[in-house]
């Protein structure tokens, strides 16, 4: 039925591709919350625990040398110099401004026995101070809970209005397609053709349709991801990224299965809603 | 092949009391009959009901298909592909081409590509639009239109043929070259009706004449309540003058 594919027109195609982008990057992001806020915040809490601070009085030459020394004897602690800039925002939120010329922070997140690290730092300069973690988990555990429960609430209110509009929008995309096609359908029925053939016309084109705006919106969400974890990494006193694709160990292989399929899955179900549409209107109309 | 029995056609007040006349008539294969009558006196709506785009109420037989309530869809499918139906305001499909609307009966009868497309050649020439063969319908002028619709209507070699008024009237040529066309199909067996005002005086086919609004002869004593008998009697068949499937 090449001509008779031909001789329909669309109407709604764009919207219904921005449409369905859109729900699928907001399903994409509703899936992911609950997983990167959890792991977000079970690696703030790791974070929160181990951030040792190592202060040198002034700049010297032996504060490459102790960096690596520091690297070398605790491997793993992503030891890390502070800029000038970095330094005065920690220095800031410590106290009032600070007195004099500022100092090097050398940054790092340690577990160990705080004396072995102060003795390795005072080998290479005597007046080094190691400043450990603040004992603030006991603050931070409630409004972490809080925090991963709001992400919860806040995909499962995601996922309803998703669950709601996109049957509203296939609704609306089959009527309007349905109805622009009215005189097409008309000149089918008086020439004994099938309309059932229309339906299976609208339903693939629709899905194909869907299935493409789902893939548009799956591939969106990855810079959306990476935007996020990036902005995240302050918040968290992480480091800044080498490898943008770090987020992908913040979510579950589960997920991105489920991200995966998802383009797969909508153009089914929309396929299907949109064909099971038309066979309704028209057994209406008729 | 066509048989309806006290059928209810719609027409003006003005024409027939209450407005609405019973109906009965009869055709074999081979048959064409002049539907005469003024404007509302029910030849389209009688037309339309052949064209099984009106429901059809009391016994009825089209193409030899018993009509009943319980009508399948699929049969009515069927029988619509066997009916040619040249209607006053022929509708196309505006994003196709004029030769792809022509086609489109041989394709939802799921002819063979080749032969979609050497039938479609063979009456496009036959009804001088192989100029026009690839234009929108929208950019047609209105005989081209009525042009492409009797090709269309008559490309699968239909059993019955219906006409109205538009495509027998607007242009004499057109007529001229339809009726003879449509001759050759009455002969081949197929069954024609055509809708007009006043039949034309200088055309001889077909001969029989219908006059709406009916008014039925006075039923004899043993008459009553009997189908009337064949209109016509069938014709001898003859080869049609274009070359095309059935050549």
């Amino acid at each position: 039925m090449t001509r008779l594919a031909r001789a329909l027109s669309w109407p709604s195609s764009w919207s219904l591709l921005i449409g369905v982008c859109l729900l699928t990057w907001l399903l994409g992001l509703s899936l992911a919350l609950p997983y990167g806020t959890s792991r977000a915040t079970h690696q703030w809490e790791e974070q929160a625990t181990s951030y040792v601070v190592i202060a040198l009085p002034q700049q010297n030459d032996k504060i490459d040398a102790l960096q690596h020394a520091v690297s070398a004897t605790f491997p793993g602690t992503e030891v890390t110099r502070l800029s000038e800039q970095e330094v005065a925002q920690t220095l800031a939120h410590w106290s009032t401004p600070w007195p004099g010329p500022l100092p090097t922070l050398i940054t790092l997140h340690y577990r160990g026995d705080i004396a072995t690290l102060t003795t390795l730092a005072q080998r290479y300069e005597p007046d080094a101070m190691v400043i450990p973690p603040p004992h603030q988990l006991e603050k931070l555990a409630p409004f972490l809970a809080n925090i991963r429960q709001a992400a919860c609430h806040i995909a499962l209110a995601m996922g309803g209005a998703i669950a709601l509009i996109a049957p509203a929008l296939l609704y609306l995309m089959a009527r309007t397609t349905a109805l622009a096609n009215a005189q097409q359908r008309l000149l089918l029925l008086s020439l004994g053709g099938n309309p059932t053939t229309l339906h299976h016309i609208f339903a693939r084109r629709l899905a194909l349709i869907s299935g493409l705006g789902s893939l548009i919106g799956i591939a969106l969400l990855l810079p959306t991801f990476i935007a996020l974890t990036r902005a995240l990494r302050p918040l968290l006193r992480l480091p800044p990224l080498t490898d943008p694709l770090h987020f992908t160990t913040l979510l579950p292989p589960i997920l991105w299965g489920s991200l995966a399929l998802l383009p797969v899955l909508i153009m089914c179900l929309s396929g299907g809603l949109v064909y099971l549409l038309c066979r309704m209107q028209d057994r209406t109309t008729s | 092949m066509i048989t309806l029995h006290n059928l209810s056609l719609p027409a003006s007040p003005a024409l027939i009391q209450g407005g609405m006349q019973s109906l009965s008539l009869q055709l074999q294969r081979g048959e064409a009959l002049w539907v005469v009558g003024p404007a509302e006196s029910g030849k389209t709506a009688l037309l339309d009901t052949l064209a099984l785009r009106r429901p059809v109420a009391g016994p009825a037989t089209i193409l030899n298909e018993p009509l009943n309530p319980r009508f399948p869809a699929r049969t009515r499918q069927r029988l619509r592909q066997r009916i040619g139906y040249i209607d006053a305001n022929p509708l196309f499909m505006d994003r196709l081409s004029l030769a792809d609307n022509v086609a489109l009966p041989l394709e939802l009868a799921h002819f063979r590509h080749a032969e979609i497309q050497r039938e479609t050649e063979a009456i496009l020439q036959w009804f001088g639009l192989q100029d026009h063969a690839q234009a929108l319908p929208t950019t047609l002028s209105h005989t081209t239109r009525l042009r492409a619709a009797c090709a269309r209507a008559l490309i699968t070699h239909p059993s019955l043929i219906l006409v109205d008024e538009p495509a027998l009237t607007l242009c004499p040529e057109l007529r001229e070259h339809l009726l003879s066309t449509i001759k050759d199909l009455v002969q081949n067996g197929a069954t024609a009706l055509f809708a007009i005002r006043t039949r034309p005086p200088e055309v001889s086919f077909p001969e029989a004449t219908l006059t709406l609004p009916y008014n039925p002869p006075a039923p004899t004593e043993g008459e009553k309540e009997e189908i009337p008998p064949s209109l016509f009697a069938p014709l001898t068949p003859m080869a049609p003058t274009y070359e095309g499937r059935f050549s």
